[in-house]
């Protein structure tokens, strides 16, 4: 049996799909978590609580430097193997970057527009949406491309580590049954989908910081 | 006196949070909110530190520090001459190869430990092999950007004022790109640190990895809990070290202007 024999094997029966769909469903939604939860979370901390920011930081730092790989036999002890604890992993790994690069964007944000934002007499709501947001929103993509790489990624080692569906499992099934064939062919298949995603996520990135470009 | 305790307290208030995490994680338990057994205080996990006694653990982290520090100087050794040669003497090769470097680096490592596993059998080979590719792909990216960015008027002028091609090597493209180097060797460190924990947990027979594998089987719960927090102090000390380290090292470069002061 040939590699691609193997993979269009799978493909045909559509186990490998519905595989792939269950581990994108999990990485979807602790992602928008993740998304939901820091951008908001890193806007007010970056603006209008400096004390928190100094206070939170270096905590928040040393939870990221935290090794994932650690700490998904304690995720698997609170959540219990399956759904949750997937979101969970997806949810820990992919908030980092998007928590940092959102407090780096606010934190670079140009004082004179700030300024005259505020001369011209905008409130803060106001400020918030149509100052503050725009102006980070390069930042944040960069945060969410780094981010949904990294969840990618952790999903499949998750899954291979404690799981009973998803492509990390499939593959991890595929080396218990010492299929070699398989086992290439899911290497090659999840490479080709993490390149997917990293370049739907650059195009994505780019189209939200043409403006950017064009303004200064 | 009071600006001085003003001043301590600032210094202080990062600690304090930490302070407090602990705090709460020793008092949740006994709340009842979660369960004890799942989640121990503190002093539990603490409490076994002796019961796993201390040599132990040392031994753990110094099998985990040889692997990682084979693995990591043997893929500097191969990425720095590999990144100076593609970028530098073959640019064309280097062009050619691009595309297949991208793809071999978008590989996630772990996925291919199984692999290793296969190839170079169980032991210490997998898992030095799994150390090696994930730290090769970071620094010679970041090795071959590095060189490609050096201004080539210095490289000119270098050569116009008779220096020889090690000269130029030696004295202008390495201090050049040494930054973008060290940039490439601490992503490289963070994401091997990773792997080492992750390739250790699926197979290997000693180091921190194992450790927390053998205390999940074995269901001893603080002892997960200790494992990832001597896990969590290793990468943060390795972290620090590096950074010093670049600080040390790259005195030459210009720091890059800071945001709006605060």
């Amino acid at each position: 049996m040939t590699v691609a024999g193997a993979v269009i094997d799978s493909l045909k029966s559509g186990q490998l799909i519905r595989q792939t769909a269950l581990s994108l469903v999990n990485v979807g939604i602790g992602f928008l978590l993740a998304i939901f939860i820091c951008i908001p979370f890193g806007l007010v901390i970056g603006t209008y609580y400096k004390i928190f920011e100094k206070s939170l930081m270096p905590f928040l730092r040393m939870c990221e430097k935290i090794n994932p790989f650690a700490l998904f036999p304690v995720f698997m002890i609170l959540f219990g193997i399956g759904h949750l604890e997937k979101v969970m992993v997806v949810l820990w790994v992919s908030q980092w970057p998007l928590l940092f690069n959102t407090i780096d964007g606010v934190r670079n944000l140009d004082v004179t527009i700030i300024k005259s934002a505020r001369s011209m007499g905008a409130r803060k709501g106001n400020f918030l949406l149509k100052v503050i947001v725009p102006m980070t929103l390069p930042y944040i993509f960069t945060g969410v491309k780094q981010s949904v790489q990294l969840a990618f990624f952790m999903i499949i080692a998750s899954e291979m580590v404690g799981a009973n569906e998803g492509l990390g499992w499939q593959f991890f099934s595929a080396n218990m049954a010492y299929n070699v064939p398989m086992m290439f062919g899911i290497i090659i298949y999840v490479t080709v989908l993490a390149i997917i995603i990293n370049v739907l996520f650059t195009k994505i990135e780019k189209w939200f910081s043409v403006w950017k470009q064009s303004t200064f | 006196m009071k600006k001085a305790l003003l001043n301590i307290h600032n210094r202080m208030i990062s600690l304090y949070i930490i302070i407090v995490f602990f705090v709460l994680w020793q008092l949740i338990p006994y709340t009842g909110l979660v369960n004890p057994h799942f989640l121990p205080p503190l002093s539990k996990v603490i409490a076994e530190t002796f019961k796993l006694s201390l040599g132990n653990i040392v031994l753990d982290i110094v099998h985990s520090l040889r692997r990682i520090i084979i693995g990591f100087f043997v893929a500097t050794a191969v990425a720095l001459p590999l990144g100076f040669v593609l970028a530098g003497a073959l640019p064309k090769l280097g062009k050619l190869l691009n595309p297949l470097m991208m793809f071999l680096s978008q590989i996630p490592p772990f996925i291919l430990f199984p692999v290793f596993v296969i190839i170079f059998g169980i032991g210490e080979g997998g898992i030095l092999t799994v150390i090696f590719w994930s730290a090769l792909w970071p620094i010679l990216f970041n090795t071959i950007a590095g060189t490609q960015m050096v201004d080539p008027l210095l490289i000119k002028s270098a050569r116009s004022m008779g220096s020889s091609q090690l000269t130029i090597f030696l004295k202008v493209i390495l201090p050049g790109t040494l930054s973008s180097i060290m940039t490439g060797m601490r992503a490289a460190m963070t994401f091997c640190f990773m792997m080492l924990i992750g390739a250790e947990t699926m197979g290997a027979n000693s180091g921190l990895g194992w450790e927390i594998n053998m205390s999940q089987r074995m269901a001893v719960i603080p002892r997960i809990y200790l494992v990832v927090m001597i896990v969590a102090i290793v990468g943060l000390a390795i972290n620090y070290l590096f950074e010093w380290f670049e600080r040390n090292t790259i005195i030459w470069r210009e720091d890059a202007p800071s945001g709006p002061a605060d």
